[in-house]
């Protein structure tokens, strides 16, 4: 059986950095972090945070469903619209959904499908729509999804929505692991502290036509998840399942090491999983490769984290630049990597996404430049 | 497509290959059941005891499932784990939800569980299964739909076997219907529904 392309593109973010995918990674190229401190009695936490403020609401929808629709009606202007009747299959990237129903115990509103409900009505897509909830991992696994559908023939193309807003429950659950960094995370950094939380929906679309995009996509090449069966907490000291995520990666995008041009890690700014990931790409032959993590700009923003970090790594790719991993002044983990510490030109192409997540679980995503 | 194996928890009783199990456990309602299929099991597992509601429902299938088939036939990395429901992790969230409600510093040991895929990572843990995972949320259980993505991971060879199906717990109403499907060519017998 030869083996369909599978195309992503018409990615989009709307973040704490902007409101397109161009125009955060315009402010992150230039330094900009959404990172700030707010009062205490909004977020349950006054560390600091990557809120979109001044965020208008669409009228009689909630932040998240306003961020959803606003993200995918700007991914889906980036496609021609002659494709929306085609068979489409949208699918969103969650861990928490629409949390805040749960204060006024509003339990069916607060369950994601519901949020699936009413951001699907509101595109002018003929689909299916169905949720990805798999803690830290949930955007790059809704797009192996996404991917995955595509290639065994089931849909054409496919909307992969990430989302997660800043909300007292996650704050207030990070703070309780003493996770929460003081200062605006810092990953990979000797003296990094924890993370910080920042709220961002961004869409990506695959497809297994090129021409459905209005500018040149990228290609998805590979894509797996593995397991740790370690702990459900903590990261693997060994860093198993990411090794071996990676490794199936690779392997499924027919794609050695050494052609790896740049890593966009996971890298949250905690001890233990900045550790983590650098055995792991050790284990990998990886660590001269380099590697940045976005959390210093965007803050971790969960569900959405996947979707917009490999739309950020897209850009990249776009326009032959590597950011640096802002926050990060001198490296120090387990074991030495290639930090990216200044903005970086090099022609990319061939890049690896990773995250890692709660309940063990790990990702690792690989897309070639378009040769055409 | 059947699977080579199944186990169903529901309020109504378990049933383990189609044929009722324990059917000496009286479900009483308000009661949930779980600790009483634990004992029956005669484990010996401490971190059972630490989890949530949700992941206790899904080790506790497992646990049934394996004395039917042999998980290790399959590699360690071979067995992908697929699970859906409707709730969410919510059982779990509104505990979390009530201390912040009360003003109380929440508990790490409720927060972990507060994401649906948790039950993958303990399943794993036990059983050393470095398999693809994958959560996903839906508002009822579509045996078409699972099936579907169950096959999607078979026929693009990322694993020999599926082991999941619908997993969903609210208060005091709960259902697990267990399914491990596999590449082989007889097939199973058991109908997944």
């Amino acid at each position: 059986m030869e083996r369909k392309v599978i195309y992503i593109g018409a990615e989009d973010i709307l973040s704490s950095l902007g409101k397109t995918a161009a125009e955060s990674y315009q402010n992150a190229l230039t330094g900009v972090s959404g990172l700030k401190k707010h009062p205490i009695e909004n977020f349950f936490t006054n560390k600091p945070l990557g809120i979109i403020e001044n965020f208008r609401l669409l009228e009689d929808f909630t932040k998240v469903e306003s961020m959803c629709i606003e993200s995918a009606r700007n991914s889906l202007s980036q496609v021609y619209d002659a494709c929306f009747l085609d068979k489409w299959l949208i699918i969103i990237s969650t861990t928490k959904g629409d949390i805040g129903y749960l204060e006024q115990n509003e339990i069916d509103k607060a369950k994601p499908t519901y949020l699936a409900q009413r951001v699907k009505g509101n595109l002018p897509l003929n689909s299916e729509v169905m949720v990805v909830s798999n803690a830290c991992i949930s955007g790059l696994l809704a797009i192996i999804t996404a991917h995955d559908y595509i290639a065994t023939g089931k849909y054409q193309h496919a909307l992969v929505i990430g989302v997660d807003t800043v909300s007292k429950f996650t704050t207030s659950g990070f703070e309780s692991f003493y996770a929460l960094s003081e200062d605006p995370s810092s990953p990979f950094d000797k003296n990094r502290t924890g993370l910080s939380l920042g709220e961002a929906a961004s869409c990506v679309v695959l497809s297994s036509k090129s021409n459905l995009f209005k500018e040149v996509p990228m290609v998805f090449v590979g894509g797996a998840s593995s397991n740790d069966a370690n702990h459900i907490s903590g990261p693997s000291r060994t860093g198993e399942g990411l090794v071996r995520a990676i490794n199936l990666a690779l392997k499924s995008a027919n794609v050695e090491q050494s052609q790896i041009d740049f890593i966009s890690a996971h890298g949250t700014g905690t001890k233990y999983n900045d550790d983590m990931e650098s055995i792991a790409f050790t284990r990998c032959n990886l660590q001269n490769t380099p590697v940045n993590s976005l959390k210093g700009y965007f803050g971790h923003t969960l569900g959405a984290a996947g979707v917009l970090e490999l739309s950020i790594s897209m850009q990249s790719m776009r326009n032959n630049m590597m950011l640096k991993t802002l926050g990060c002044v001198s490296p120090g983990t387990s074991e030495d990597i290639n930090v990216l510490l200044n903005n970086k030109k090099a022609k990319l192409k061939t890049v690896l996404k990773t995250a890692s997540g709660f309940g063990g679980c790990n990702a690792a995503v690989i897309l070639k430049n378009n040769p055409n | 497509m059947k699977a080579k194996a199944s186990v169903y928890i529901t309020n109504q009783g378990i049933t383990v290959n189609n044929k009722p199990f324990f059917s000496d456990i009286v479900f009483v309602d308000n009661e949930l059941p779980f600790n009483k299929i634990y004992k029956q099991l005669d484990l010996n597992y401490p971190k059972y005891h630490k989890m949530d509601n949700l992941s206790k429902l899904g080790f506790l299938g497992v646990e049934l499932l394996k004395r039917e088939i042999d998980l290790s036939q399959y590699g360690e990395d071979r067995i992908a784990q697929i699970f859906q429901n409707s709730y969410s992790s919510l059982d779990t969230d509104i505990v979390h939800q009530k201390s912040i409600n009360d003003k109380k510093m929440p508990s790490p040991a409720v927060f972990v569980y507060t994401l649906p895929n948790i039950v993958m990572g303990e399943i794993a843990i036990r059983n050393k299964l470095y398999g693809e995972n994958l959560f996903t949320l839906v508002d009822k259980f579509s045996p078409q739909n699972w099936l579907e993505l169950s096959n999607v991971q078979l026929a693009l060879g990322k694993a020999d076997a599926i082991m999941g199906g619908w997993i969903d717990i609210f208060e005091n109403n709960f259902n697990l219907r267990l399914f491990l499907l596999d590449n082989s060519r007889e097939g199973g017998l058991f109908e997944v529904k």
